[in-house]
């Protein structure tokens, strides 16, 4: 209870700081150069905490299970003045001030209320009563996820759909292919159409990415995986639902029927807020410690705030109990990725300053003769985001690649590739994506004995792996 | 005259969830009342999963348990049955979860209050208690030592 008490002491604290003392020592130089310079003097060892804080995520849970569950953002924060300390102390204070608040600002508030709104306003939508777990209505949940997820976000979709799916599947005696599956469309593959549908792509269009760019060039890829994948579920959920002698359920099922469906109206508005944002242009805005904040990002966050409060207000406390809706899982990512994009800083500052930058070898990678490698992007951008978080990997390999959006989305394979690798990939493994470990959460919680770590790659390696080659060669050779 | 032969007291190891469960003694107008005391630990954290996730959910499960028999110490004079329960979750959710589950007819709750951010963003669990109840719900705070007397002389 203390400690809580402590926050808005130390905000208001920060506040002073920042209000009161930067601008003495800011008025000396130039904030905006020094920071689009600083890749070129920075070492390679830079990037150690945002390395380490990207392997904390992936190892920390399955070996020391019991400190993670306690002080994970404990870590967080540790990774993340492990960057700014040191750097604070060589570069100046002022210089770390200015960087933090441009990340700040810039990416990792208008990040959140994102997240924070889609996660609120989806947690609201109830669906209730049971289907029955055939093959076709299987696939049809799976088909629906799909196509919600690019629209309300894939851990919306996925919160909307799972507990439903589950409920269908409650009589069948194999249910983990349907688990998986869902993990693979519903939670990663199906939202590669909008910003809205996954972290990183939210995160291009906060670095200038139109909104529709990602519809009109992800689609093809996209249609392609997803139309495999569940024709490929169908035939294997067809096979074992024979298997188990084409089971009933033991009691009558409940009425279908749709609790908070207004929710749906405010996602509506929430992908009209973000349009907004992208379209509309006044050439207002205004400096907080020399960071230039535009007034229509700013009007887009109070817009998806406000849709978020007026979802808590009018829906009801049993529909969001129905949905077991909790703070904890925003409150999780809102302490890891602040850590995340603290100590990212450096490492996207490097990839900035391309050959001239200490990471020029992860350059060369991805290149050919100084013409970009489409397949290795994929593969690259697609390898680290399977086992560290694909939103900030996305933001490595676009800042890799030049860190123009408007380069990109003309030259279209290098950010087709990056978006591709970072979206689907996000399914080879639980700790991809967000909503893989939601999803494997609530599976356990009803007792499904889901794969292990490597029972799970076991799964992605043999269906998505061959899907992915295909991609390759299709779209990236 | 209705029956309290069932209630359920959700505890948190603080005085005012220990002077709730003494409270609740005094209600209880049967001849074979049960009080349920309800321990409710916060969910595990989502990156961990299979044998991690069960074992610390053992560990936790442990633990409170440890906790709820300290409390049926303390209200073992007063002779009635008391049962232990340990979930996992929000406590707003699992307290009326338990209620519907057991039947309960009526829920004695201790409260502590919340900061002003928690309380206009989330409510607080009493709250959300009140909200979604179907048995009555009282709540106690800042007991005074005259309604703690006489709790089967504890």
């Amino acid at each position: 209870m203390h400690t809580r008490r402590i926050w808005p002491w130390m905000i208001v604290l920060v506040g002073v700081a920042i209000m009161g003392v930067a601008p003495a020592w800011a008025a000396g130089g130039d904030l905006h150069h020094a920071a689009e310079e600083i890749g070129k003097e920075l070492g390679a060892l830079w990037v150690i905490p945002f390395a380490c804080m990207l392997l904390s995520i992936a190892i920390m849970p399955l070996a020391v299970p019991h400190f993670w569950h306690h002080h994970y953002g404990k870590v967080a924060a540790f990774w993340g003045l492990a960057f700014l300390v040191p750097f604070a102390l060589t570069h100046g204070v002022d210089l770390a001030l200015y960087e933090v608040l441009h990340t700040a600002l810039l990416e990792y508030i208008p990040f959140i209320i994102l997240l924070f709104s889609l996660f609120t306003i989806a947690g609201g939508v109830c669906l209730t009563g049971s289907l029955v777990g055939t093959p076709k209505v299987n696939t049809g949940l799976l088909l629906l996820g799909t196509l919600l997820a690019s629209w309300m976000g894939t851990t919306g979709a996925a919160m909307l759909l799972i507990r439903p799916l589950l409920r269908a599947i409650a009589h069948r005696k194999y249910k983990v292919h349907t688990v998986v599956f869902f993990i693979f469309l519903v939670a990663n593959i199906g939202g590669s159409l909008t910003p809205l549908g996954d972290p990183p792509l939210f995160l291009g269009f906060l670095k200038g990415v139109s909104f529709f760019w990602t519809t009109v060039h992800m689609f093809i890829p996209m249609a392609l995986i997803a139309t495999i994948l569940l024709l490929g579920y169908f035939a294997l959920d067809t096979m074992l639902f024979t298997k188990e002698g084409r089971p009933s359920p033991p009691e009558a099922q409940g009425k279908l029927g749709l609790e908070g469906a207004h929710n749906l109206l405010l996602l509506g508005g929430v992908v009209g807020g973000v349009l907004m944002s992208g379209m509309w242009n006044p050439g207002v805005g205004f400096d907080i410690y020399h960071v230039h904040v535009e007034l229509q990002n700013v009007v887009r966050d109070i817009i998806l705030l406000i849709l978020a409060g007026i979802s808590l207000k009018t829906t009801s406390f049993d529909t969001r109990r129905k949905n077991e809706f909790d703070w904890e899982p925003i409150r999780e990512v809102a302490k890891l990725f602040a850590g995340i994009f603290l100590s990212m800083i450096p490492a996207i500052a490097i990839l900035r300053a391309g050959e001239e930058g200490a990471l020029r070898s992860i350059i060369a990678l991805v290149s050919d003769n100084g013409q970009p490698n489409h397949a290795m992007y994929f593969w690259l951008t697609g390898a680290l985001s399977s086992f560290l978080d694909n939103a900030p990997t996305y933001l490595v390999f676009f800042n890799t690649a030049g860190g123009d959006a408007h380069v990109l989305m003309q030259e279209v394979t290098t950010l087709l590739a990056i978006s591709a690798g970072a979206v689907f990939m996000g399914a080879n493994t639980y700790i991809g994506n967000a909503p893989n470990f939601m999803v494997r959460s609530i599976a356990e919680s009803t007792g499904i004995k889901m794969p292990s770590f490597f029972g799970y790659m076991a799964w992605s390696v043999g269906i998505l792996i061959p899907c992915f080659i295909l991609t390759t060669v299709i779209f990236f050779m | 005259m209705i029956k309290i032969e069932r209630v359920l007291v959700p505890v948190d190891g603080s005085d005012s969830s220990r002077n709730a469960a003494k409270y609740a003694t005094h209600l209880l107008n049967t001849r074979n009342p049960v009080l349920y005391l309800l321990y409710v630990w916060s969910p595990i954290h989502m990156t961990i999963g299979g044998d991690e996730a069960a074992q610390l959910r053992a560990e936790e499960e442990a633990k409170s348990m440890a906790m709820l028999e300290d409390y049926k110490k303390m209200l073992e004079p007063c002779g009635m049955r008391i049962e232990l329960i340990a979930r996992e979750g929000r406590p707003g959710y699992v307290i009326l979860d338990v209620q519907e589950e057991y039947d309960c007819d009526l829920i004695v709750i201790g409260s502590r209050g919340l900061s002003a951010l928690e309380g206009v963003i989330m409510g607080s669990v009493v709250t959300h208690v009140l909200q979604g109840a179907t048995c009555p719900v009282l709540v106690t705070r800042n007991l005074r030592h005259k309604y703690l007397l006489d709790a089967c002389g504890i």
